[in-house]
């Protein structure tokens, strides 16, 4: 018998509050069945059994509220081999920087290190002034005050970010009380957005000849192989503004803004796109789609993208503000594909974080997109 | 207010329960004609006669089973012990008895006793008539363990012992008795488990109870002097303990302190620290944590050698002063 505990569902999270139980007491249940929902200051999500198991004691009921890393029960499952166990998701991952580097002989309190955890310094760069060299929270908040002087080039990078945070195979149910969150957190940031109208006549002969051929491929497909090459050409704007540093992405991941009915808005990621063939990101894209509609994507399927589209044309918009997602530097809106049969058009509409880019190069990245649409031969 | 003593304030506690409920009674060695060792029950047998002010032989067994057994038949006994190092002769009666019954028979009985007496050093009775046992009694689940540090709490807290459904060790310190203070005129009685913030500050939170929350309040006026701005907390009940409050306040200050006057091995304090490094104050620790205790010895007869022995203000306030000035940074 061991014990389940409440996993860490993203970086901030701290504690959950079981919202209901699907399960009871002596339940077996099947890997992907989900065993209960948990509400957290961000969001509700399910979290399912990653294996086949048997609850055998329910040791936190519905309602209450536990930090995570908690017994939330005891089942009986497969033995996991050690092999498995770093992607077991039943287990919570954190990986906190300022905790690990206390093995490396220096001194830093415990508030400290929480302080620069949460100011997203590695507390291992600081140099102490407290009692026998001992980082203090006021070494932490001077250390911070001096990188945020600094040019944003000669910042020091982010803490790696662990494959693993946040991501098992729990299922995610947005809410709007996600949505209103990392929305009026995106209005506090100063965003441009960018509207250019592309010509689509070459991907729409593009299409009709996929179609021809029976090859299952769409115009975002296409716009996704084009975005991912502009943005590593423009990797200002692949990335994520934190804590007053940009941080690059290594591989573009591209969110794709999902709009479930009755549920809201969802963004699927695809990650490293711009390792991608076009039919590698068609299906990467389908098949997390579809998961997110049929309500079954899982914590990667969501994932932490480095920059975000949104498709607004089906529904006839023709141009648009996208705000931003948090903490990405960009997002693409898509227009509807408007003009005559001969002379399609489409607007895309590019914001950006007015922080971390400035209009000049992203207008350079517009056009460069614009160019890639409109002569996709040069993505040969 | 009327201003009364400590020792007052304890009197007009266990007159009041004696005046408003027939079931409660008093037990103890020379408390009747006598009136205590240390007076606590003057004139109280003769107001309520020598039925219910019932002097006893020298038993501590004796006077503690006698008190459970009463209060297994409906009584509400406060049984005096005349120091309170001689609970150690009703141990088994309090630890196997008293403690247990309301669990042994399922929550369907009850045990309203309280055991009082004087704890404390302080007055050259040594070694057997001067401990601060209070860390025995609060490892026993099942026990409720109080120590007052002003009258008015004395007198709230020992209202809400009498009253309380099951055993409360309640312990004065008799360099306390004569304490003078305010008591307000209600006899509504203080809930056990709720401490109290004597001194406001930001560089250290002091955990303390009884004699040495008046002692760690005076090192901390003197160290306010020196620019230390101190935080002095009373904890008043130890089972239950206010942990809410302590983890607040050292989320605030960064640092604990904890001062007592039992010997610092095994102590109270030990405990306050593990349940703060447990809490989520952990967080916010910004130094080593800090003890200040009776020394790791039977308290000596000795005056000087009694006087090293017990946490003085002096000690208080130097330990402090080093502690602060090696632990803490102020720019």
């Amino acid at each position: 018998m061991i014990a389940l505990q409440l996993p860490k569902l993203g970086s901030t999270m701290d504690e959950g509050t079981i919202v209901t139980w699907r399960v009871k007491d002596g339940d077996e249940v099947d890997a992907g069945e989900v065993l209960y929902e948990v509400t957290t200051d961000k969001v509700n999500m399910e979290v399912e059994a990653d294996r086949s198991l048997k609850v055998v004691q329910i040791l936190v009921h519905d309602g209450q509220t536990v930090r995570v890393g908690t017994d939330v029960a005891m089942i009986e499952g497969n033995q996991m081999t050690t092999a498995s166990r770093s992607d077991d998701g039943l287990h919570p991952v954190e990986r906190d920087v300022n905790r690990k580097v206390g093995q490396t002989g220096y001194r830093a309190s415990p508030a400290a290190r929480r302080l620069a955890t949460m100011l997203g310094v590695r507390v291992d760069h600081i140099k102490g002034t407290g009692p026998r060299g001992r980082v203090t929270p006021a070494d932490v908040q001077h250390y911070t005050r001096l990188q945020h002087a600094k040019p944003m080039e000669q910042r020091e990078s982010a803490p790696p970010i662990d494959e693993n945070v946040g991501r098992s195979s729990q299922a995610l149910i947005g809410t709007r009380a996600v949505i209103a969150e990392r929305m009026t957190q995106s209005a506090k940031i100063p965003q441009v957005t960018l509207t250019m109208s592309v010509d689509m006549s070459a991907v729409m002969s593009l299409r009709a000849s996929w179609k021809d051929a029976g090859i299952d491929r769409t115009i975002v497909d296409l716009i996704f192989l084009s975005t991912a090459r502009m943005l590593s050409e423009t990797p200002q704007l692949n990335g994520w503004v934190q804590n007053g540093r940009f941080i690059p992405g290594a591989t573009v991941d591209l969110g794709y803004a999902v709009d479930v009915p009755n549920r809201g808005l969802f963004v699927v990621t695809i990650p490293n796109v711009d390792r991608m063939r076009l039919d590698e990101i068609a299906q990467g894209r389908r098949i997390r789609v579809n998961r997110v509609l049929a309500g079954s994507a899982n914590l990667k399927d969501l994932g932490s993208p480095t920059f975000t589209v949104s498709n607004l044309g089906p529904l006839g918009v023709e141009t648009f503000n996208p705000l931003l997602m948090p903490p990405q530097v960009g997002i693409l809106g898509l227009g509807a594909l408007v003009g005559s049969h001969d002379a399609p058009r489409m607007h895309l509409c590019l914001t950006f974080d007015h922080r971390a880019i400035d209009g000049a190069p992203a207008a350079m990245a517009l056009r460069r997109l614009r160019q890639l649409l409109e002569r996709p031969g040069l993505l040969l | 207010m009327p201003e009364m003593t400590y020792a007052a304030a304890i009197r007009s506690a266990i007159e009041w329960e004696m005046e408003h409920d027939p079931r409660v009674f008093i037990m103890g060695e020379d408390i009747g004609v006598y009136g205590g060792a240390f007076g606590i029950t003057l004139g109280l047998v003769e107001k309520f006669g020598k039925d219910r002010v019932r002097d006893t032989p020298i038993a501590e067994e004796g006077i503690v089973g006698a008190g459970i057994g009463s209060a297994l038949v409906g009584m509400k006994p406060i049984v005096e012990m005349q120091f309170s190092d001689f609970i150690v002769n009703a141990m088994d009666q309090v630890v196997n008895q008293a403690a247990k019954i309301h669990f042994m028979f399922g929550g369907r009985m009850t045990v309203p006793l309280v055991i009082r007496g004087p704890a404390g050093a302080g007055t050259g009775a040594a070694a057997q008539h001067s401990q601060s046992l209070e860390a025995w009694f609060h490892h026993i689940p099942g026990l409720k363990v109080v120590m007052p540090a002003f009258p008015d709490d004395a007198r709230g807290l020992l209202l809400s012992a009498i009253r309380d459904p099951n055993p409360v060790i309640f312990f004065e310190h008799k360099l306390l008795y004569k304490t003078v203070g305010e008591v307000p005129d209600s006899y509504e009685g203080i809930p056990l488990g709720s401490g109290v913030i004597r001194r406001h500050g930001s560089h250290a939170t002091i955990i303390t109870y009884s004699l040495m929350v008046h002692r760690t309040l005076e090192a901390a006026e003197r160290l306010a002097a020196k620019g230390w701005d101190l935080e002095v907390i009373d904890l008043r009940s130890l089972v239950p303990m206010d942990i809410d409050l302590v983890v607040e306040s050292v989320k605030r200050t960064g640092r604990l302190v904890v001062c007592h006057e039992a010997v610092g091995r095994g102590g109270v304090g030990g405990e306050i620290a593990a349940r703060v490094m447990e809490s989520e104050a952990f967080d916010y620790l910004d130094a080593p944590l800090l003890r200040i205790t009776g020394l790791n010895t039977p308290v000596p007869y000795s005056p000087p050698l009694e006087e090293a022995f017990m946490p003085s203000v002096d000690r208080i306030a130097q330990t402090l002063e080093t502690w602060l000035e090696c632990e803490v940074v102020t720019q």
